[in-house]
């Protein structure tokens, strides 16, 4: 994605580009119709299709891939056995989004009952020193995303790593899109804040 | 302007969603307030690093973990879950039938414990359930039966041995295992080529049986060799292979079992 400089500084006039391909109404519905009949073949391809809008969302809310992984994957068992509970009338992604944030959320008052979250994705060996500055700033982000409320998190995540529209967002997370747009504008507010903070490069 | 509707001009236009009318409001907005200014300035360094930070790959074994997981399930469900629940819901749906259901339930329990004690659990028709032992095949009679292919398992603390006879239109596999405790035994065929019409183990054994949809697993529980002989009925084409996992404490190996009779003289 080209950063904010690159796409012309002040005032970029394209929509982001979308690097997550997740809704794809007509073909998914043909897809969930096989696997009702039992076509594990085509569960496979709605796997394909979401594992890496699913992942990093996971991966974001909780800082640390093996855990990530794990949600992930929990995520997809528990979609396929309630398959058949699924209401049709409403999109697959937003269903299967919202077993995800559960269990991310479960995740999360599990580790904060039981150990301080760790920075299992702080990069503790680097390369090149472009190789270094690209890990320093992943680590920085998600140290700062880290600070944020779940809420707040999710917003963010959903505009900025898996670029849902504003619509999208508010149908998965169940608010009105003027919710959505407030929540967003603070949750960036309260990012700008944290990263001046911790010393992040601001352009 | 209110400060809302700012706030919500510069989101848009740093989400690329302003109409070039939006973008050129805010732009005049822009020019005649320093306090705004300072705060897109702000907003768009935020919409800056986070553009930065890359997109993960997802772990390459992702996928397989959950189809992996999901073959497994589906393959268990239907026979462990599936027809208690017939059952108890048919007999749910009348309260009066309560004690009937709890009847019904420990009449089953006692005559699936009085076949595995006798080693007996047929479940087809037409096949009959004499004794056997050893590698003795009861009631259909070994001379019946003939041997279409075998495969022998080594483990470090055991073996497994598969076989494949037949007679007639009849089939048997046979497993013979003596295997340490934890040990797996799955057997698996296509359901919609094979189903079964009978199961019979001996001796009688705690180990766990468990025939799901298109297979059936034995998980050793009891020290010392066991039998199991597992009647297939054909549905399909003749050649459908049975496929043999074994899953020890100390690895997995499989193989299959060729199920397709020589003709006369090959």
């Amino acid at each position: 994605m080209p950063s904010f400089r690159e796409r012309g500084g002040g005032f970029p006039d394209q929509p982001l580009p979308r690097m997550f391909v997740v809704m794809v109404e007509h073909e998914e519905d043909g897809l969930l119709e096989r696997c009702l009949e039992g076509d594990g073949g085509a569960f496979g391809q709605l796997v394909d299709r979401y594992q890496r809008v699913l992942f990093n969302v996971s991966l974001r809310m909780v800082g640390n891939r093996e855990d990530a992984r794990d949600i992930t994957q929990t995520v997809f068992l528990k979609a396929y056995e309630n398959l058949g509970k699924f209401d049709r009338r409403h999109r697959f992604f937003s269903w299967v989004y919202r077993i995800m944030i559960n269990e991310t959320l479960n995740h999360l008052n599990r580790a904060r009952r039981t150990e301080p979250l760790d920075e299992t994705m702080a990069s503790e060996q680097c390369g090149p020193d472009e190789d270094c500055a690209r890990h320093r700033l992943h680590d920085s982000v998600q140290s700062a995303l880290m600070e944020l409320s779940p809420d707040y998190r999710q917003v963010i995540i959903l505009r900025h790593f898996a670029q849902l529209s504003y619509q999208e967002m508010s149908s998965v997370l169940e608010v009105p899109e003027k919710t959505v747009k407030s929540r967003l504008h603070t949750a960036r507010q309260l990012l700008g804040g944290i990263f001046s903070k911790s010393g992040i490069a601001l352009s | 302007m209110k400060d809302k509707e700012m706030q919500r001009l510069m989101n848009d236009q740093l989400d690329g969603l302003a109409t070039p009318a939006e973008s050129e409001r805010l732009r005049r907005e822009l020019a005649s307030d320093e306090g705004a200014r300072k705060e897109y300035r702000s907003l768009g360094a935020v919409f800056d690093v986070l553009n930065r930070a890359e997109i993960e790959e997802p772990p390459p074994d992702l996928k397989q973990n959950v189809m992996r997981a999901i073959h497994h399930r589906v393959e268990m469900m239907p026979v462990r879950k599936g027809w208690r629940e017939l059952i108890g819901a048919a007999f749910r749906k009348r309260p009066a039938f309560g004690y009937a259901y709890s009847f019904a339930a420990g009449a089953a329990l006692a005559v699936l414990a009085f076949a595995l004690l006798t080693g007996n659990s047929i479940m087809g028709s037409g096949i009959e359930s004499g004794p056997f032992s050893g590698t003795m095949l009861p009631s259909l009679g070994v001379g019946q039966l003939r041997r279409i292919d075998s495969r022998e398992f080594t483990l470090r603390d055991g073996r497994v041995l598969a076989e494949m006879l037949s007679g007639g239109d009849r089939f048997v596999a046979r497993i013979t295992a003596r295997a340490p405790e934890g040990t797996e035994v799955v057997v698996s065929y296509d359901p919609g080529s094979w189903s079964v019409a009978g199961l019979r183990q001996h001796p009688a054994t705690a180990n766990d049986v468990m025939l799901g949809f298109g297979r059936i697993s034995v998980r050793i529980q009891q020290i010392g060799e066991s039998q199991y002989l597992l009647y297939l009925a054909r549905r399909g084409p003749a050649g459908s292979p049975l496929r043999i996992a074994i899953h020890s404490p100390n690895g997995r190996v499989q193989g299959e079992l060729e199920t397709r009779v020589p003709r006369p003289g090959s």
